[in-house]
């Protein structure tokens, strides 16, 4: 196995690996760098957001208010300070995009323009058309190639860390094309690894978010925090799951049931607001959770479209018209009529809530550092505790920007800490990892890895879906269970080492299950609704600060169901209170400021 | 799916470990009016034969990973859809570039091209603290479409010159290298026409022009390198007027 | 350790323009610099050898020929002024303008040389 030595090690090359990658290379110019992915960095799912990302950047709107909002948004369970720290960084951050060349949308003076976006108060997304994602990921990739000290392993992917008495010593990644494994030792390393939305049938995310890196961890000992809070996106395609932005009702458009009627209004987000004028923090400026809910209601009662593809909602740009559309939603229309057969300009768009983010990851401390010292943890894998039960649109690409220098910045610290490790102990591990390795590669059996990954699917669908129940999480739970058994009697059909995807399915759907079983076991014990995790149960259909104000903390246990624990959130100064947005959350608002004046 | 209609794709594949050349292998793919290729190879690849390998990611035309021949023409397989080729149709990996493994090719030269030729602001001092630059919509529609290149390979499979001589680097990333010239942002102009006006630089485009037609984003890499062209003629006009006026600065490099 | 990878590559064989109409459109275009030459010659012969010249333009091969490389220069110059736009960074509505300008400028100034050579 060939070894190599640097000083920091990245895995996952999306907007928080890279953005991780030049903080260090830029600040350190005598560090060496490993940035580790199994795709080529332009291929990583930042590449699919569309709407924007958010930073203070109006005259009307403050810190404070992009705070308060970032806090109700995630129903009072985010730890302030650490979204205190985010709210500041994020203007820094964009800018510091816009000077490495980022294509921000402009008003015709040349400075930067502004959107509207669910839950935020102000328009403070900055946005690059309906190409923000892209736009972030290829400049910041288009920038690491100026650091000749960051050293690129494409199509490495991670099979797992090395830990020596109690700290972190670097990765064990294979080679994709060589089909060897390749031992990567380091003084540091930052997971930014995504998310786990494909442990859902239908969902917005590409088919590499499969959340090895959280399970990597979460085998090591790390808690996953906050599990249970998995986003809906309100507006998928039917079918393919295929995202259209939120920035398409940020610019004005509107949601619509069969009947032609704007439902929102039904749910506390109304009164209606004039079509065209959207007004912050109402309808369809409402936050995910909260539209996506009032899409299943809808669809219960039988008022949703039908299609083979599944239910759905209409989604009306038609009044932004042609120029407006094609200035600022050039993408979501070219997939309308690519995926869709549909033109926006001329008719609505059928969408559905989808599975889209975890909100929870790999638990770490404000500094992006896990239990393990010196394993940092930035970007949707990781639960550095600001989003809370819910993350409001635009804060991701934030996140990852904001957590992703800051993960640098630690990572960097802790390797210059300069602690030797034990080398015959890290070749015995990687030994063994080698040695599983070649186990799964020559496993027998007559199950198949893709039944596995639908069956679990289905089951997170039924069971941590936007509304979940008992019964139906216990359903789920069993379910998980039966498929780790099952997983093992996968054979491996693939017999060539060279590009071989049949194994590296397998192994994606391995830890997926234990990610997954970490959501089903965190959901069933938060006896309440909170956020993203809404049950239908009596008991627990309220959101219950004096039982749940607090961080689920799942811990893997092989072969059983995790241990749940909790660990207490950090209010600093926004203290809990009703969530509410349309009319009752300007009057909330109209309150709050009379008592800050009286 | 399973009593749908089948449709016929002829795949060619490739296990380095077994073959001494790549072969074409029939299949049949269940289709519907919204099934892309890239579903087709995901159904086969689920059901039929695990060990095809090939690459995908986001399933949107955004990411540039499923670029494939089909029917021998570059394509994104995420967004070409079977309904279009009623008569079944052959996916091959994208031509011009050496194939690993079934639909995998090695996509190494495109990337060390990309990187050759400096795609990242040059010469601005400005920090954070100073604020954001100023660029009106004018100024970013001059280099904006060349910005929205995706990196899916297309364009190299389209071109015969980079077929010829792989070390031609090619439309994709001289198009990159001129979206930055282009950018009011930047100062790298001239650091970059070092690469770009090389032997293996824009020179070698005789402008087939069968890039542009194939790229999936319409970023008209063709137009990109043509006024590459523009560029490096007078950068040369220049140059040469220069050496007139100061004989003895002028140096050939 | 030795590799298991055998990267296998296509080459590209003398007719690889004949499988795509694309490819084939484009020889058809270059291939007009062959009149190009057809022509060059003709002049050349034309300022060393004007008395052959008038008889060797009266051969109907060589009319033949002379009409193949009007059409060939016909093409070109459409493709040419087709193509200037790649060439130029300018606002699609300015493109088509110059486009149409151009060819106007081109067919104006042929037929003024025309009707200058015949009277």
């Amino acid at each position: 196995m060939q070894t190599i030595t640097v000083d920091i090690a990245i895995v996952g090359a999306g907007g928080a690996g890279i953005r991780a990658a030049i903080e260090v290379a830029k600040n350190n110019p005598d560090f060496t760098v490993a940035l580790i992915s199994k795709v080529y960095p332009m291929r990583s799912h930042t590449v699919a957001a569309e709407g924007g990302s958010a930073a203070v950047r109006q005259e009307t709107d403050s810190l404070e208010l992009h705070f308060n909002d970032t806090v109700s948004g995630g129903d009072w369970l985010c730890d302030q300070d650490v979204v205190e720290y985010f709210v500041q960084q994020c203007p820094h951050e964009m800018i510091q995009l816009e000077q490495w060349g980022c294509p921000w949308s402009r008003k015709p003076d040349g400075s930067i323009n502004v959107r509207n976006f669910g839950g935020m108060k102000v328009a403070r997304t900055w946005f690059a058309a309906d190409k923000t994602g892209f736009h972030i990921l290829h400049t910041l990739f288009q920038t690491s190639l100026k650091y000749p000290q960051i050293r690129r392993l494409d199509e490495h992917f991670v099979l797992d860390i090395l830990v020596d008495d109690g700290r972190v010593a670097g990765v064990v990644v294979l080679n994709m094309l060589e089909g060897e494994l390749v031992q990567v030792r380091a003084g540091a390393v930052v997971f930014a690894t995504g998310g786990a939305g494909r442990v859902y049938r239908y969902n917005t995310n590409a088919s590499v978010v499969t959340g090895e890196g959280m399970g990597i961890a979460y085998r090591h000992g790390v808690a996953l925090r906050d599990m249970e809070f998995v986003q809906y996106h309100p507006t998928g395609l039917p079918g393919s799951g295929i995202l259209i932005t939120e920035a398409s009702r940020g610019e004005g458009g509107v949601l619509l049931n069969k009947d032609g009627y704007r439902y929102l209004q039904d749910y506390g987000l109304g009164p209606e607001t004039p079509l065209g004028q959207p007004k912050p923090k109402f309808m369809e400026l409402g936050p995910r959770d909260k539209v996506s809910q009032a899409f299943w209601h809808e669809w219960r009662a039988g008022r949703m479209e039908h299609s083979p593809q599944g239910d759905y909602s209409l989604l009306d740009i038609r009044h932004l018209g042609k120029e407006k559309i094609l200035e600022r939603l050039p993408m979501i229309r070219e997939l309308a009529i690519e995926y869709m057969g549909i033109d926006p300009i001329d008719a609505p768009i059928p969408v559905r809530p989808t599975a889209h983010y975890t909100m929870g990851g790999i638990a770490t401390d404000q500094q992006c550092e896990s239990s393990i010292k010196g394993l940092f943890a930035a970007g949707e894998c990781s639960s550095v505790g600001m989003h809370g039960a819910n993350r409001l649109g635009s804060n991701s690409l934030a996140e990852i920007l904001v957590f992703g220098a800051l993960a640098g910045q630690g990572a960097a610290m802790r390797s210059k800490e300069g602690v030797k490790s034990n080398a015959a102990a890290l070749d015995a591990q990687a030994k063994d990892v080698e040695k599983s390795f070649t186990g799964l590669l020559r496993q027998k059996g007559k199950e198949k890895w893709s039944v596995i990954r639908d069956e679990m699917g289905l089951a997170m669908e039924d069971g941590c879906g936007i509304y979940r129940s008992e019964e139906l999480m216990q359903k789920t739970i069993n379910k998980l269970a039966e498929l780790q058994d099952r997983i093992k009697k996968v054979g491996i059909v693939d017999s060539s080492i060279v590009f071989n995807t049949d194994v590296l399915n397998l192994i994606e759907i391995g830890y997926g299950l234990d990610v997954a079983e970490g959501m089903a076991h965190s959901a069933m014990q938060r006896k309440e609704s909170r956020g993203a995790h809404q049950r239908l149960d009596e008991s627990c259909k309220a959101r219950d600060d004096e039982n749940f104000l607090k961080h689920s903390l799942a811990y893997y246990k092989k072969g059983s169901a995790p241990r749940i624990e909790y660990g207490p959130v950090n209010i600093t100064k926004l203290p809990p209170a009703k969530r509410v947005y349309g009319a009752e959350g300007a009057s909330q608002d109209k309150q709050n400021k009379e008592k800050g004046n009286g | 799916m399973a009593d749908a209609k089948k449709m016929l794709l002829k795949i060619l594949r490739y296990d380095p470990e077994h073959d001494s050349a790549p072969h074409f292998v029939p299949y049949g793919v269940p289709w519907d009016d919204q099934t892309s290729f890239l579903d087709g190879l995901q159904y086969l690849k689920d059901n039929v034969c695990p060990d095809l390998s090939f690459r995908s990611s986001c399933r949107m035309a955004i990411c540039g990973s499923c670029g494939v021949m089909i029917n021998g023409v570059p394509k994104l397989a995420c967004k070409t859809f079977l309904r279009h080729y009623p008569d079944g149709a052959n996916v091959e990996p994208l031509a011009n570039f050496p194939v690993e493994r079934d639909l995998v090719v090695d996509l190494t030269h495109f990337l060390e091209y990309i990187q050759a030729l400096k795609p990242y602001v040059i010469g601005n001092s400005r920090q954070p603290k100073d604020g954001p630059n100023m660029q009106t919509p004018e100024e970013m529609s001059r280099y904006h479409q060349f910005a929205l290149c995706i990196n899916c390979g297309l364009c190299y499979a389209a071109c015969p010159q980079f077929g010829l001589n792989p070390a031609f680097y090619g439309p994709g990333a001289i198009t990159l290298g001129h979206r930055y010239n282009l950018d009011s942002r930047d100062h790298g102009q001239a650091d970059r026409m070092r690469n770009i006006n090389s032997e293996n630089g824009v020179w070698g485009c005789t402008l087939v022009g069968y890039c542009s037609e194939v790229c999936p984003k319409h970023v008209d890499p063709a137009a990109a390198l043509q006024q590459c062209k523009v560029a490096g003629a007078l950068d040369f006009a220049s140059s040469v007027l220069h050496c007139k006026k100061n004989k003895e600065a002028c140096h050939v490099d | 350790m030795s590799t298991k990878r055998k990267p296998y590559i296509r080459e590209m064989d003398c007719c690889w323009w004949k499988k795509n109409p694309f490819y084939r459109f484009y020889m058809l275009r270059e291939g007009t610099c062959v009149f190009s030459i057809w022509i060059s010659l003709l002049l050349l012969l034309f300022l060393f050898a004007p008395a052959s010249f008038t008889t060797v333009i009266k051969n109907p091969i060589i009319c033949l020929l002379n009409l193949a490389a009007l059409l060939a220069s016909l093409l070109h110059s459409k493709t040419w002024f087709e193509l200037t736009p790649k060439a130029l960074n300018l606002p699609a509505d300015r493109l088509d303008f110059l486009v149409k300008g151009l060819q106007t400028a081109t067919i104006a100034f042929s037929v003024l040389v025309l009707a200058l050579s015949l009277l």
